[in-house]
């Protein structure tokens, strides 16, 4: 109970800007790739254009993205790519919960349901 | 949302990208059965048919003598047609088919480890140097130094695609089965295009006349060879892009099925 207890600062610390779930979902895809266009992250997410723009913007403010715009013809196409910055943070998120799994705070030690 | 929901979403983009890029499967199945065709056909067209494109020596008594006397493969209109457009229809083929893709689901590029982004700077280097020692070549034959005449259109020809090779194998050419199956495509049809008289050395516009029956030599003895390879690298292009193109169908399945499951 005491280490949980401890544990609660720990928890309140997390990354918010990575822990919403369209924001993490958007960084995880972009993880182990070069960089992906828009549309193909909106098919990925199913998240609405706007909603995925926004939430882009937001990893881009804090550095996390890189967002590239330009045309292919006539067309706009919009490429976002993780930083090593953003890659270090989705990594020190995933951590810090598998921490928090291993100390029991949320849930059974030792489980892996978490990011 | 639990580590294994992240981890698939990672891996779907990955698989993605490499499937769209460095393993196009359909793409890669269309160029073995190009190679396969052309292969296919070739054997069935004679070797010098006609005075299309034929070696840039091909003109001169001495070569012709040396022709017969080694015969040495000249290429003739019919074996050019057949052998030339193959590596480009499938280049171009395999570009319109990912754009299909690319454009209904967007692009997503690889990161790409050291060895491949080592083996595509060791390629560009090669073909640059060649691409830099062309112009060399001909502009010493065009000063006369050398007692061989060449046809201006076949010269422009031979100068336009070795130029160009550089400029299309970084453009185009995304992974590794992809670059086996064009490097020895391209070789076959520098083979059969340039005779004894370039793919074996830039130079042989450089070297001693009498070293030409080296080369013509090597020629004859290389194209059974590069002929053999190419047999093998279309099987194996079949082979491979059969599977690669049924994991790209996983990918979409799972892609629709992610897009329903959240829409």
């Amino acid at each position: 109970m005491g280490e949980k207890q401890a544990s609660l600062p720990t928890l309140l610390a997390v990354d918010r800007l990575v822990h919403e779930p369209s924001r993490l979902v958007i960084l995880a895809a972009l993880s182990e790739v070069g960089s992906a266009e828009f549309l193909f992250l909106q098919k990925l997410t199913g998240l609405t254009r706007g909603n995925l723009s926004a939430q882009a913007q937001k990893l881009e403010a804090a550095e996390y993205l890189g967002i590239e715009k330009a045309f292919r013809g006539k067309v706009p196409v919009t490429t976002l790519h993780i930083t090593p910055r953003g890659r270090a943070a989705l990594q020190a998120y995933r951590d810090h919960f598998q921490r928090l799994l291993d100390q029991g705070v949320l849930g059974e030690p030792g489980a892996k349901q978490a990011p | 949302m639990d580590a294994h929901t992240l981890d698939r979403i990672s891996g779907l983009s990955r698989r993605y990208a490499r499937y769209t890029q460095s393993q196009p499967g359909l793409g890669l199945l269309l160029g073995g059965a190009l190679a396969l065709l052309a292969m296919a056909i070739l054997p069935r067209i004679g070797s010098s048919d006609a005075g299309f494109m034929m070696s840039p020596y091909a003109n001169d008594k001495a070569w012709s003598l040396f022709v017969i006397d080694q015969s040495a493969q000249c290429i003739g209109a019919l074996r050019a047609l057949v052998i030339v457009p193959f590596p480009l229809v499938w280049v171009l083929a395999k570009e319109a088919l990912r754009a299909h893709h690319v454009a209904h689901l967007g692009e997503v590029t690889e990161q790409h480890g050291w060895r491949w982004n080592l083996a595509r700077r060791i390629l560009a280097t090669l073909l640059g140097g060649v691409a830099f020692l062309c112009p060399i070549w001909f502009l010493l034959i065009l000063k006369g130094h050398f007692f061989l005449t060449v046809s201006s259109v076949q010269v422009v020809l031979g100068l336009a695609l070795v130029g160009l090779l550089p400029w299309a194998t970084l453009r185009f050419i995304r992974g590794p089965q992809e670059a086996v199956l064009w490097g020895l495509g391209m070789l076959l049809v520098l083979a059969e295009v340039w005779g004894a008289g370039y793919v074996w050395g830039v130079g042989t516009g450089l070297v001693e006349w009498t070293s030409l029956s080296v080369w013509g030599a090597v020629q004859n003895g290389m194209l059974p060879w590069l002929s053999r390879l190419l047999w093998v690298a279309s099987l194996a292009a079949l082979l491979i892009g059969m599977i690669q193109h049924l994991g790209f169908l996983r990918v979409l399945r799972e892609l629709r099925k992610q897009e329903a499951a959240r829409g």
